[in-house]
C-alpha cells in the first residue's frame, strides 16, 4: 500500500484481496472482492469475476463510470505513510512494505492515541449477509437466499431477485453492497431498488440493533489493535485425539505449542507447552486459535483476568489468564 | 506509487486492462514494470502508468490489491 491514495481506494485494510473496476479519470464502475467471516475467498470466483467483467466493458462502452460514493469510508490521511503511527509500526521491520491491515492498524492505533478508539470499529465494511442477502456464487447481483426474520425478509426482498440500486447506487457486486453498508448509520431506512423476473421493485430495509458488529471477527487482523492476545499459540486437537480424550468433537481443544517470547501471559498465568485449553472464560465451545485471541481481544482489556482451564497430565486443571497490564509501546 | 514495485512483494498494486490481447503498449517497457501472467495479462505496478495505457487503448482498468503471503 506504499503510497496509495487512501482518499480514492477505499476498502477493508483487513482483506488479502481486493479489486476497483475503473476509468482513467478515477471514476468506478464496480468493487470487487471481500469476504464473510468463513472463508478468505467467499466473495472470490472465477464465474463472477467474469461476469463482472463482461458487465464493466459494458458499463464502460456507454460511458457509465461513477464518481466514488458519498457512502465510501473517508480517510483523513491521503497516503498510509501520512498515519502518524505507522512509521513507528515499521521500524522493526526488514521490509518496508505496507500492508493493507498495516493501513487499518494505524488508522485504529491513531484513534486510540487520540482517546476516540471503540472495539466496535474493528467490524468495518459488514457482509450483506449481517442484512439478511446470501448472494449467488456466480452472480453476486442475484439473492441466493434471503435469511429468514431479518431486514431483508421484513423487505420482502425474493430468491432470484436481482439487485439493482442499494441507496440509489449501483450494486454489481457484494463489494458495492457492502460500502453502501460501511457508510450508513446501525439505525437507518436503507432504499433498494430489485428487479423481480422484469419487474422493477422498489423496498426499504429497515435497519436497526447491532448488525453491524454481528459475526465473529477472528479473522481481522486489526482484533489486535483492539486488546490483548492469550500470548501462546496452539493447535485444536483431531477428532480423534478428543475422542480419546472423552471430549465431544464441538468441544474446545486447543493445544499449547508455541509460547510467544518475551509474552507475560503464559508463565505468570502457569500456562505450559503440551496444555491442552478445554475451557476459556466458562466457554467450552470449539474454537481455532485465532478466534481465541480475537474473543480475548474483543471481549477483555488489558489488565483483565481470565478463568481457564486447561488438561494436563489427564488432569483438568484450573487456571487465570493473567492478560498483559497495559498496550505494548510501539516505541 | 513511486518506489519500486518490483520490491514490494507482500502487498501488490496490480492493474491490468481488460481485454488487453492484442493492445500495442506505446510507453518506454522500462518505464511500466510488468509482469507477465499465462501469457495473457499485462500487470502494470503503476497506477498512473494503468491510467495512461488506459487512455491510450480506451480500455477499463483492474486495478487489485492482494496479500502474497
Amino acid at each position: 500500500m506504499n503510497g496509495v491514495d487512501l482518499k480514492l481506494f477505499r476498502f477493508d485494510g483487513d482483506l488479502t484481496w481486493m479489486s476497483f473496476f475503473m476509468d482513467s479519470r478515477d471514476r468506478f464502475y464496480t468493487r470487487y472482492g471481500g469476504r464473510g467471516d468463513g472463508h478468505a475467498e467467499s466473495y472470490l470466483s472465477k464465474e463472477s469475476l467474469a461476469r463482472v467483467m463482461q458487465q464493466v466493458l459494458l458499463l464502460h462502452k456507454t460511458r457509465q463510470s461513477l464518481p466514488l460514493n458519498r457512502f465510501a469510508a473517508l480517510s483523513p490521511f491521503g497516503t498510509p505513510e501520512a498515519i502518524p503511527p505507522l512509521k513507528k509500526m515499521l521500524a522493526p521491520r526488514k521490509e518496508k512494505c505496507i500492508h493493507c491491515h498495516d493501513v487499518k492498524n494505524a488508522q485504529l492505533r491513531h484513534l486510540q492515541a487520540q482517546g476516540k478508539f471503540q472495539k466496535n470499529l474493528v467490524f468495518s465494511y459488514p457482509d450483506p449477509k449481517r442484512v439478511g442477502i446470501q448472494s449467488e456464487p456466480g452472480r453476486q447481483d442475484v439473492v441466493a437466499r434471503v435469511v429468514p426474520g431479518s431486514p431483508a425478509a421484513r423487505a420482502d426482498v425474493r430468491r432470484e431477485d436481482r439487485i439493482l440500486k442499494v441507496a440509489g447506487q449501483r450494486v454489481l457486486t457484494m463489494a458495492d453492497f457492502s460500502q453502501v453498508l460501511e457508510g450508513v448509520p446501525a439505525r437507518t431506512d436503507l432504499q433498494m431498488q430489485l428487479n423481480r423476473k422484469g419487474a422493477i421493485i422498489d423496498t426499504t430495509l429497515r435497519l436497526s440493533g447491532n448488525w453491524k458488529t454481528a459475526g465473529d471477527p477472528w479473522w481481522r487482523p486489526s482484533t489486535g489493535i483492539a486488546g490483548p492476545n492469550a500470548g501462546f499459540w496452539a493447535v485444536e486437537l483431531s477428532a480423534s485425539q478428543k475422542r480419546s480424550a472423552g471430549m465431544q468433537p464441538d468441544a474446545l481443544g486447543l493445544k499449547v505449542t508455541f509460547l510467544f517470547p518475551r509474552h507475560p501471559t503464559p508463565r505468570q498465568s502457569d500456562v505450559r507447552l503440551g496444555d491442552v485449553l478445554v475451557q476459556l472464560d466458562g466457554k467450552r465451545g470449539k474454537m481455532n486459535t485465532r478466534q481465541m485471541h480475537a474473543y480475548l481481544q474483543m471481549n477483555h482489556n488489558y489488565g483483565d483476568r481470565v478463568p481457564i482451564k486447561v488438561l494436563r497430565k489427564g488432569k483438568e486443571k484450573s487456571l487465570v489468564l493473567q492478560l498483559r497490564s497495559k498496550r505494548p509501546s510501539l516505541d | 506509487m513511486k518506489r519500486s514495485w518490483k520490491k514490494a512483494r507482500p502487498l501488490l498494486l496490480l492493474i491490468a486492462l481488460i481485454m488487453t490481447a492484442g493492445i500495442s503498449i506505446d510507453v518506454k517497457a522500462a518505464d511500466v514494470p510488468s509482469v507477465e501472467v499465462s501469457g495473457k495479462v499485462r500487470w502494470v505496478y503503476d497506477y498512473e502508468q494503468g491510467k495512461q495505457l488506459a487512455r491510450q487503448n480506451g480500455k477499463p482498468l483492474f486495478v487489485v490489491f492482494r496479500c502474497e503471503r
